[in-house]
């Protein structure tokens, strides 16, 4: 226990320290203002030109190319620590088409870790992200943004040596969409305003063995996921940027879209509150 | 940019890996308990003379088989099984929508099951804190809870249930017997479905050369020996729309079987509908099906403990077939 907390800070250390050294160490090249060419990456389709990087609390990503941007969010490897599995996931993205006022990406990616259960065994999972989304700047102020994300998640367990285990696959689809409005209020404060829906999310399947005994019980089951269909929030936020830092923030109703875990918490679990959050540099 | 339409076929080409396998469906027994229901032969001496010899073999064979206490067994263990992973909340009183095993636990309230499946759970605090339990289990985790796994939500699918059949091996009936499962006994491999958490009434499948024992007298082979019975086939069965919440060995079951029934070294052609009720040993009721095209005609033949009879067309009357001759309360309604 007390080795997954160490690591744990570690990890935490290591996040503040990488974000703390982009701002500090690198103040004359450091980013930040929203400007023509500085646009707003989150839920938009716009990513990093090549060389630049963009290092926050929450993401940290690197222009490849021009066209072509890598991620990996920060939450899944800290949150796979605690449960002594880190978590590795990246995102690609690419803006296959920016011109005049229309920009347009798909992003690819994947996410994988374990839970593990307090008798050793794991839930093991592998999330396959894929999005499109186009990007309109109505006029130098302001700005809409539309997406769709397809997630497909694979899962396995172990089995265990007593109760009834499950040893096999899960598998589930869902659709996400998106849309956002920005306004550049200044060169530092942009407001926006992001709505997220669920129309489409699939039956969980379980394709397993539920007793390894005699009679050995296999089973191919779906089980019923339409309680999240339709999930939505409506979160109004800004994003501040000054010489050096960004600051993401948001809060608003209903279900929480959990960035970086492709997933959604239903709002009864957290109150209907839905919060989006990032401190970042870019350089 | 030449690299964009790889990654745009790469993003098109991985989701397809999740595309939800399609789930096995039960077969439609629905003519048959349609012909169990509603005869439609008008039975008489001819049709008797030229049936009776059949219906006595086939009561014969289902009789001596011991194949379907074999097969309800299988499905009571699953059903226990499954029950045993099904979530349940209270209903009403102080602890309202809160997990819970029993009643107990519902001050003022009753414990009901949700519906979802609940695998590879876990105990939470108390004794078997980290072991893994079953959340129907009111034992499993003393001072703790248990919880935690893979929920599926109102789950609906297919079960499927591969038994190794336990053989010849008279020594099986011995507490100290390896009963490690041996492939050359044969098996049994039956599928059930889950309706949105309740199992359905329709389990299906086949038995390829399962061996089994049947005791002659009492419990093992020791007073009197013991049959040696096989089973190789297919098998359908209806256990009836309350089946979950009834005792099985109470239920009527309808089975379906077509194949070889194995007695002490012979072989005996079986392609039977039979309705059986576990409990009462003696009760028997044969589909015979006399039309072509199959179900096109049928009455039904009963054997219980008070006395033998047909229901056809026209209603119940008695019959014997050893005495060759059916009556009513009037008389004797014909012979062959």
């Amino acid at each position: 226990m007390l080795r997954r907390i160490r690591n744990t800070f570690l990890l935490v250390a290591l996040l503040v320290g990488v974000t703390s050294a982009g701002m500090g160490l690198h103040p004359s090249s450091a980013r930040a203002y929203h400007t023509y060419e500085k646009r707003l990456l989150n839920t938009t389709a716009y990513s990093l030109h090549r060389r630049r990087v963009r290092l926050g609390l929450m993401q940290l990503s690197y222009g490849i190319l021009d066209q072509l941007q890598v991620t990996t969010y920060t939450m899944p490897w800290i949150l796979g620590a605690i449960f002594q599995d880190v978590a590795p996931n990246i995102e690609l993205k690419s803006t296959l088409y920016d011109r005049r006022k229309l920009a347009l990406s798909v992003s690819v990616g994947f996410l994988t870790g374990a839970i593990k259960q307090p008798d050793d065994t794991k839930i093991r999972y592998f999330l396959v992200p894929v999005s499109a989304a186009a990007s309109v700047r109505i006029n130098s102020d302001i700005s809409t943004h539309f997406g769709a994300r397809y997630t497909a998640v694979d899962g396995d367990t172990d089995t265990q040596p007593n109760g009834t285990a499950v040893e096999g696959a899960l598998i589930v689809d869902f659709l996400q969409l998106w849309g956002m409005f920005e306004w550049r209020l200044s060169r530092v404060v942009a407001f926006t305003f992001t709505l997220r829906w669920v129309p489409y999310v699939s039956n969980v399947v379980l394709n397993g063995t539920l007793n390894t005994g005699n009679p050995t019980v296999g089973a191919q089951i779906e089980g019923d996921l339409s309680n999240l269909r339709n999930a939505f929030a409506i979160i109004p936020g800004f994003v501040f940027s000054w010489d050096r830092a960004n600051l993401r923030v948001g809060v608003g109703y209903s279900d929480f879209f959990v960035e970086g875990f492709y997933v959604v918490v239903p709002g009864d679990v957290l109150g209907d509150v839905a919060v989006e959050f990032d401190v970042f540099v870019r350089f | 940019m030449s690299r964009l339409p790889a990654l745009t076929l790469l993003a098109l080409a991985l989701p397809l890996d999740s595309c939800a396998p399609s789930l096995p469906t039960a077969p439609d027994l629905s003519p048959v308990l349609q012909a169990y229901a509603m005869p439609t032969a008008v039975v008489d001496g001819t049709i008797m003379a030229e049936f009776a010899e059949e219906i006595a073999e086939a009561a014969e064979e289902i009789e001596n088989s011991e194949l379907l206490d074999e097969i309800l067994d299988l499905l009571v263990q699953v059903q226990q099984d499954l029950e045993a992973s099904t979530a349940k909340a209270c209903n009403g009183g102080a602890n309202d929508g809160n997990a819970c095993t029993n009643d107990a636990g519902c001050p003022d309230g009753t414990c009901v099951t949700t519906g979802d499946l609940v695998l590879s759970a876990t105990c939470s605090g108390g004794e078997n804190d980290g072991d893994a339990c079953d959340v129907g289990d009111v034992t499993a985790c003393p001072n703790g809870t248990c919880g935690g796994g893979v929920v599926l939500p109102s789950p609906t699918g297919a079960v499927n249930v591969s038994y190794v059949c336990p053989g010849w091996d008279e020594r099986q009936f011995d507490e100290d017997y390896d009963d490690s499962p041996d492939p050359a006994n044969g098996a049994i491999d039956l599928f059930l479905t889950v309706v949105h958490g309740d199992i359905g009434a329709v389990v299906w499948g086949t038995a390829d050369e399962c061996q089994y024992l049947v005791p002659i007298e009492g419990d093992s082979c020791d007073a009197a020996g013991c049959f040696r019975e096989s089973y190789d086939g297919g098998i359908a069965l209806d256990l009836g729309p309350s089946w979950v919440s009834e005792d099985i060995s109470e239920l009527p079951v309808t089975f379906i079987l077509e194949g070889n029934i194995g007695f002490e070294g012979d072989d005996f052609r079986i392609n039977q509908s039979f309705r059986v009720v576990l409990a009462d040993e003696s009760f028997l009721e044969i589909l015979v099906d006399i039309g072509d095209p199959a179900l096109s005609e049928t009455f039904n033949y009963i054997i219980a403990a008070d006395g033998q009879g047909i229901r056809d067309a026209t209603g119940v009357f008695g019959c014997s077939l050893e005495e060759r001759r059916c009556f009513d309360e009037s008389g004797i309604l014909f012979s062959w």
